[in-house]
């Protein structure tokens, strides 16, 4: 048997009921640490109140996630839970801790799992909960074209620093060169609602119209919604933009895994095309 | 909800209390309050004598909490309405008892405890904001709430270099997040020095050096080092500096006269020592800008 210690953040919805909603639960067994955390019972406060909340549950539970970390890659002594991560404890403002629960069990894994059910705390709620924004893309985009020009062959046909222009300017994150320049443009519908999705699309079209000249090629790496419900809307917004700029552009999706953007696509397509004119 | 500068504080009584808020130090009342007119709504009561933790303060606490609330106010910071009350000379224990039943037995002796030591003395009350959160550098440094956190950021740290406040730091920030603004709290141990003995008050007022060491780990450090601009220096600055020497005495005025002698730190006329201070302190904003102006370019020169 091992014997396990957990504890629950929650929030206070009225202090005089005592009512309170757990957003995250820390676990641990005397080797690991674990974390889970959702804040989609934040919906039963205000909307003026959810955002301050959720900030700073993101600040608890970044901090709890690190110290996960920190304990896989250097155990720490076993004086219990409140020693591995010590927090602030009682009833004051909105967000409380629960003290400290121990008990015995024969798989801590399976009994953090139960919990989290028990609980509807999804381990990576929070980071999922976060938008994939056109910014965040640019960046990942950019990181995987500094990484591939540390490989010798590839490094004449890639460049990040390159700036398309025409009626305005434009500094793709990546651009990459068979025959004609290739550049990689961002194009995120991931989190947006239908209508801001048309205006996501309005503004690709503007770009490419306006920034790049025609015998350059945008090559729009969209992020498709996660959410189900959307995917149908964000792929008929991307056909539209397909029809009206014909060859002007290709499309290149990368794809979620995990709830992280997988950009193996983008990787391939320009292996095969460097290959091609090498 | 919030405290207006020389808006006097609320007389209160308390109705019931709700339960003990363990968070900090302190470890204050919530409890359901009742004005002349009626119901008043759920306000913070923080008694002079406090049982989880060993101070000399009393009742200069209560005034501390007042003067405070004021300088926040002065200075541009939000901060909960505040009030007075007093605890009860006798209260009958069974009743009292029946009110807070659904409480464990801990708090409900610390809560009988509390009212039977603080028995006929004034204790400091603050409105309640349900849904607040301690505040995280993360609300300060969010590109959409910069408007208003920059400059509140510099005004808290200007005013706790003011007030002598030592105590709002990353672990104990004292202040809330509420409705999107900061909103400052908890000034119980703010005016460092005046229960000293021989101590005047404006002595104490024209100490610019930093009182204490950790002003780097102050709450609003990073986002001040961040994102404050010279505008928000000069917007906190002018309002502290404009402070009218009549406010403060009509701001002392307001204070309970039973506040000027405290036992527990045998000194009188702190109402006294609490005005000149505030009167002095005036004179030497710039000097105190000035000064953690210094200290926030030598944190980034280290950087």
């Amino acid at each position: 048997m091992v014997r396990v210690e957990f504890r629950l953040l929650q929030v206070i919805l009225s202090p005089v009921s005592g009512d309170r909603v757990t957003v995250a639960l820390l676990h641990w067994d005397r080797t690991t640490f674990r974390v889970a955390s959702s804040t989609a019972a934040l919906r039963a406060l205000e909307r003026d109140h959810r955002e301050g909340l959720r900030v700073a549950i993101q600040d608890v539970v970044r901090s709890a996630e690190r110290k996960t970390k920190e304990v896989s890659e250097r155990p720490v002594l076993d004086i219990g839970l409140a020693h591995v991560l010590p927090v602030r404890e009682g009833f004051g403002a909105a967000l409380y801790w629960s003290p400290v629960t121990a008990v015995e069990t024969a798989d801590a894994e399976a009994h953090f799992a139960e919990l989290r059910q028990e609980l509807r705390l999804d381990a990576n709620a929070l980071t999922r909960g976060r938008r994939m924004t056109n910014a965040v893309v640019y960046e990942e985009l950019s990181a995987l074209g500094r990484k591939m020009q540390l490989e010798e062959r590839v490094r004449p046909w890639v460049r990040t620093d390159y700036v398309v222009k025409l009626e305005t300017t434009y500094q793709p994150p990546l651009s990459w060169k068979n025959a004609r320049w290739h550049h990689a443009v961002p194009l995120s519908m991931d989190g947006l609602q239908p209508w801001q999705m048309d205006e996501a699309v309005q503004k690709a079209y503007g770009l490419v119209e306006l920034s790049f000249p025609e015998r350059e090629v945008a090559v729009l790496v969209p992020v498709l919604p996660r959410d189900a419900e959307l995917l149908g809307t964000g792929r008929n917004e991307l056909r539209i933009l397909e029809t009206k700029l014909g060859s002007r552009i290709a499309i290149v999706a990368p794809e979620w895994r995990a709830g992280k953007l997988a950009l193996d696509p983008i990787v391939v397509r320009i292996r095969q095309d460097i290959a091609h004119v090498s | 909800m919030f405290h207006a500068a020389a808006r006097p504080p609320v007389a209160l009584r308390i109705g019931r209390p709700v339960r003990t808020l363990s968070a900090g130090n302190h470890h204050p009342l919530l409890c359901h309050m009742e004005t002349d007119q009626g119901p008043a709504g759920l306000w913070v009561v923080k008694p002079a004598i406090v049982l989880s933790r060993s101070t000399d303060r009393g009742t200069f606490g209560v005034l501390a909490e007042l003067a405070g609330a004021e300088v926040c106010a002065w200075a541009g910071i939000l901060t909960p309405q505040v009030g007075i009350t007093r605890f009860p000379k006798a209260f009958d224990e069974a009743s009292l008892r029946a009110a807070i039943l659904t409480l464990g037995p801990s708090e409900c002796d610390e809560i009988l405890e509390t009212y039977r030591v603080n028995g006929g003395r004034v204790a400091f009350c603050g409105r309640y904001l349900g849904p607040a959160t301690n505040l995280v550098p993360g609300h300060l440094l969010r590109p959409k709430w910069r408007a208003t956190a920059a400059p509140d950021a510099v005004a808290l740290l200007t005013a706790d270099a003011y007030m002598r406040h030592d105590d709002r730091v990353r672990d104990n920030p004292n202040a809330l997040w509420f409705e999107n603004r900061l909103v400052a709290i908890d000034h119980g141990l703010a005016f460092a020095g005046p229960t000293r003995r021989g101590a005047l008050g404006d002595d104490l007022a024209r100490r610019t050096a930093l009182h204490a060491p950790n002003f780097p780990r102050h709450i609003a450090f990073r986002a001040v080092r961040k994102l404050a601009t010279e505008a928000d220096w000069d917007v906190v600055t002018g309002r502290l500096e404009s402070v009218p020497a009549s406010s403060v005495t009509a701001l002392a005025a307001s204070w309970p006269a039973n506040l000027d002698e405290d036992d527990q730190c045998g000194q009188a006329q702190l109402r006294l020592r609490m005005a000149r201070f505030l009167t002095e302190r005036r004179s030497h904003v710039r000097e105190l800008v000035a000064v953690l102006r210094e200290l926030l370019s030598r944190g980034q020169s280290r950087k």
